[in-house]
Order: C-alpha cells, then structure tokens, then sequence
C-alpha cells in the first residue's frame, strides 16, 4: 500500500490552476469591456478611450459619450452579469441540482413583480414606501419578490434535504405562470408611460443604464459577488445533501438562508435595473464547471466573471446587430440560451431522476 | 457513553419508535437487528442528531444533544446514511476531504486523505471522477469520508460511528474488510460503532452486542448467544429457523 501519491491540492484546468483560469477570465472582462466603449455610432479608439477615462480627451464630446453613455452600460452590464451569475451557481448548490436558474424557477419574475408593483402602484397604493426609500425602493421591492419565491420554492421542492427536481421545476412554472398573471393584471392598470417601462421589463434590457442606477444596485450585487464564495466549502458538502453535510459539522440552516437571502439580492437588483434576463445563471456555471470541476471555490467567482462576459458580450451584439436600433437582451439571452437549456436536458436524460 | 432516555418518536401520528432505554457504552461494536419498519434507522436517525424532535431525548457523553453544535456534534460521531447521492462530478480525493474541513490545514489534508482511502483500498482511484464508479466503490469512498472524520480525532474520549446498511453493496472481501477495520478500532481505538444490519450471521461473526428491534420497540438487547436464539427470531421474523454453531463458535442462522 503506497501513501507516496499524494492528492493534489488542485485539479488543472485547460488554463491552468483554477486561480490563474479566473485571472485570465478577469481580464477578459476588462478587454471585452473596452471593446465594448469602443463600439457604437460614434467609433472610438483605444488610446482615445484611455485619454477620455482619464479627462484628457480632445473633443470633450468623446469624453461625454464615453463616461455618461458608454461606460455606465458596460459597468451596469458587467454588474448585472456577475450578479446573475453567481447566484445561479450558488442556486445550482443548494438546489444541489446544475439545472436551477434563476429565471427558470421564477425568483427573477417574483423580483419582476415586485419591481412592476412599485412601478404601477407606487404613485398611489405604495406612496409612502416610495417616498420613505427613495431611489432604494426599487431594488427593495424586486428583492421582497425574489426573497418570496426563493423561499416558496425551496420548501415546496425539498424534503428531508432532498430537493425532487421535477418538483422544483414544476413549482418554477407556476410560480411563472401566478407573476406573470400578477403583472399581467398590473399592466391593465398601467398608465401609457408605465406600460413602455413595462414593456422593457418583460424583454430586458441595459438601456436605461445611468450612474443612479448603478448606485443603486452596485452594493447588493457586490455583497453577494464577494459574500457568497464564503459560502463555497458549505455548498461543496452541501451537494451530498442537507443531513450528511450536518453530520460532517457544517452549519446547515446558516448556510442555506444565507445563500437565499444574498441570491435574492443580487437577482433583485439585476432585475430592478434591467428587467429579466434569463439563462446567465444556468450557462456561467455550466462553463465554469466543466472548466475547473465541481468545487464551488472556483465555480463561484468563475460563474461572477463568465456571467459578466455573458451580458456584456451579448449587450455588444444587441446594439451593434441592426443599428441604430437595438435587440432586447433579454431576447438575445433567450435565443442563446433556449437551445442550451434544450441540450443539457438531452444530455443528461440518460440519467435516473433526469 | 450514547444514551436515549424514554425515546419515543412519531411520524405522522404514527408511532415509529415507543420508550426505548437504550445505552451504547464506549468500545463496543452494536449491531442494530430487527424486520423491516422496526424502526432501526430512526433509531439511527434519532442517536445522529437529524430529527429534532429526538435531540432532548437522546445524550452523548451525558449531554443532550441539543445541547451540541454541529461542529462539536460531528468531532464525536460520524454518519454514514443508506444512501448518498451526489450528482457532481467531484474526485474521489475531494469528497473525502470534505469530511476533514475542520479538523487540518489545507497542507496536511491530503495525505490524511490518502491514508483514509487506504483503509479501504481506494488509494488507485484518488484522482477518480467519483460519477464514474460502481455503486460498491462509491460507497467505499463514502466510507473513508465517514471513518476519516473521527479515525484522526485522538483526544476525544466518545467517538461513535454510526452506520446504516454501510456494506449493502460490497462484494464478499470488501464487507469482510470493513467489519475487520471495525473490530479492530473498536478495539485499538475505542470507538464505539453502532450499526444496522440485515444479515444475522454477518451480525454474529462480528458484533459484540445485539440490539433486536420489533414495531418500534426493544425486544432484547445483549451478546450474541444471548439474542440470537431460535425462539426469538421465530417470534419477531416469523420465520423458522435452525442455529448451528460455526467452528469459531459464532452461531449460524439457516431458516428450515
């Protein structure tokens, strides 16, 4: 019996160890990013880009579309990846399941809807929330509404620590189904004005993106990009099931209403700004994990910066396809990842309990 | 010292386990017997920490178990359930690290990792995708996780493993090899290991004490030749059968 074969601290991936895989993610995030700032009516070269993020730019109008027009989008896109992202890896480990999404099991139209409420009733019904939070009231809401499905689902699909997938897709439908009804009825009420804002929720999009937007939905977003990789050893052993990572000593209910509530957050803040795009949160993780394996240390921060190339590269091709006008994301996202959805399901239906 | 006191469990209103005394005192091998539904894994269940309900009735080191983290709570027992399912396509290596977490340093843990997985013959396959293993090598690994999270806990005074039907899918030699790595911690280490079981002679060749269980209640618990009588397994399995003694004098249970 030879102890001499050491297990290695980390398995390789194509790139490398894990965290120079995430470096090199990291940095196509920056180069996507810049080639993003770059692209548009007004074509801008790098070393003007660099000028004009710095001030220096010569005409001040190049600097104006860069800093006012541009850069807020890529950095909402950016923002609004990572967020879905991340939490779809993380729902994938508590649902202990790689075939949880954000979307598809309605926390991102439970967010909708509550965002929809302030929407059309805030001026009325909900004025004094409105008038107490602000700018947060938004965001607030759309959290309230994700935090709500969230928790439904998960009581509703799991039992004794085992989440039954069929149920938790099932329940996903209906969930979909009552929001959709919900903001169905709300846009009946709705005014002219609300309904285009309505429109925009049901397609996502990143158009509105401006610095007060991103104010408002950087700081739940950052909290759950750096919050939920502490979570990563939890989840791992929480992938065997609830009682087993119990009996090895991990603290199970902290855990899993952490991870709801931080999921809850980023989504309802993605989904505040841009409305709902679907399918980061099942495509980053995927990616991720078939690069680096299973272990979420890696998957985590890997599905943060994947989702991120995810929008921002899929933002690029929405505006410049059929410029001057510009595809919904949302649509873009849907087209993409309708098919993989499709794929994944094919390859793994071989498999007991699918 | 593993304690219940008047344990008295209900599911559904249905009575699964009724006052039952029991204590599993520290090196000792305690194989858990009974038909099905006689409640041997709540019982299991209840010693683990996993129904609520059952933690203000049961004591480890006379302390409720409520009373207990879970960190602390998994320094002194380990579990080993019927069936663990995993869809993730972990190595080998990393689910048995996942049990040593809180016990060593990111440098020493692989080669506690490798020495675990040597108890069971799992070292070849360290680096295996444990997707890609039969059921018998899965639960080997699964195996090495369990016994590795309290084997390395010298200190403790009360460690107990607890297992469900731990060697349902081994074949002949590797079920043989757990229960001889038992015996012998039992013995070297004084671990207490209490366990559920089908098979009577597995259960006599090896246990030191016998718990049989009928309908949610004790029918006897003691040594082998003690609970182990013609008589009783007629009365609680419904089943006639003949006891023949093994040349090692264990008995053998072949049914008429």
């Amino acid at each position: 019996m030879s102890l001499s074969i050491s297990s290695k601290r980390f398995r390789l991936t194509p790139f490398g160890k894990p965290p120079i895989l995430l470096f090199w993610l990291g940095l196509l995030v920056l180069a996507l990013a810049s080639f993003s700032l770059s692209l548009g009516a007004i074509p801008i070269a790098l070393n003007e880009l660099f000028f004009s993020l710095v001030g220096q730019s010569n005409p001040p109008q190049t600097a104006m579309i860069v800093t006012e027009i541009r850069l807020p989008r890529v950095v909402l896109a950016i923002l609004v990846g990572a967020g879905l992202g991340i939490s779809g890896a993380a729902m994938q480990g508590l649902f202990r399941n790689p075939l949880a999404d954000p979307g598809l099991v309605g926390v991102s139209s439970g967010a909708a809807l509550g965002a929809v409420t302030i929407i059309v009733l805030g001026a009325t019904w909900f004025h004094s929330w409105l008038s107490y939070l602000g700018v947060a009231a938004l965001p607030l809401a759309a959290f309230l509404g994700g935090l709500a499905v969230t928790s439904v689902i998960y009581r509703l699909s799991t039992r004794n620590g085992q989440t039954d997938v069929g149920l938790m897709l099932l329940a996903g439908v209906a969930l979909n189904a009552i929001t959709g009804a919900a903001i169905g009825l709300l846009s009946y009420f709705a005014t002219a004005e609300q309904l285009r804002s309505l429109t925009f929720w049901s397609l996502g999009s990143l158009a509105g993106a401006n610095w007060t937007s991103i104010s408002m939905v950087s700081f739940p977003i950052l909290l759950a990009v750096f919050g939920l990789p502490f979570a990563a050893r939890g989840l791992n052993a929480f992938l065997m099931g609830e009682a087993v990572s119990a009996h090895m000593g991990y603290g199970v209910k902290h855990l899993k209403w952490s991870v709801i509530g931080l999921t809850a957050l980023a989504v309802g803040a993605a989904v505040s700004v841009s409305g709902v795009i679907g399918f980061v949160g099942l495509v980053a993780p995927h990616i991720v994990r078939s690069l680096t394996g299973p272990d979420h240390r890696w998957v985590m921060p890997g599905s943060a910066l994947v989702g991120a190339i995810l929008v921002l590269g899929s933002d690029m091709v929405a505006r410049s396809l059929l410029a001057p006008s510009e595809i919904p994301i949302g649509i873009m996202m849907s087209a993409i990842g309708g098919p993989f959805f499709l794929w994944l399901l094919m390859q793994r239906r071989p498999r007991v309990g699918f | 010292m593993l304690r219940t006191h008047h344990l008295s469990i209900k599911l559904n209103h249905q009575p699964i386990l009724t006052d039952l005394n029991l204590t599993f005192s520290p090196g000792k091998l305690t194989i858990l017997l009974g038909p099905n539904g006689a409640g041997k894994t709540t019982l299991l269940k209840s010693l683990s920490g996993d129904l609520p309900e059952a933690d203000s009735q049961v004591s480890l080191a006379e302390n409720l178990l409520e009373t207990f983290s879970s960190e602390d709570l998994a320094k002194h027992r380990a579990v080993m359930p019927q069936s663990i399912q995993l869809d993730f396509p972990f190595r080998v290596a990393e689910v048995v690290e996942m049990g040593l977490i809180h016990q060593f340093s990111a440098l020493n843990r692989p080669s506690k990792v490798m020495e675990a997985l040597s108890w069971f013959d799992m070292t070849a396959l360290a680096q295996r995708n444990y997707l890609t293993l039969s059921g018998g090598e899965q639960q080997r690994v699964q195996l090495a996780r369990v016994f590795a999270q309290i084997g390395f806990q010298t200190e403790l005074d009360s460690r107990y493993l607890l297992l469900d039907e731990c060697t349902a899918h081994l074949d002949l030699a590797h079920q043989h090899q757990v229960f001889k790595l038992l015996k012998n911690w039992v013995k070297e280490r004084r671990i207490s290991a209490i366990m559920v079981l089908h098979d009577l002679n597995l259960a006599s060749q090896y246990a030191d004490e016998l718990v049989l269980m009928h309908q949610g209640k004790l029918v006897c618990q003691g040594s082998v030749q003690q609970v182990l009588t013609e008589q009783r397994i007629a009365q609680v399995y419904g089943i006639d059968v003949t006891i023949h003694r093994h040349v090692n004098a264990w008995p053998m249970v072949v049914p008429n």
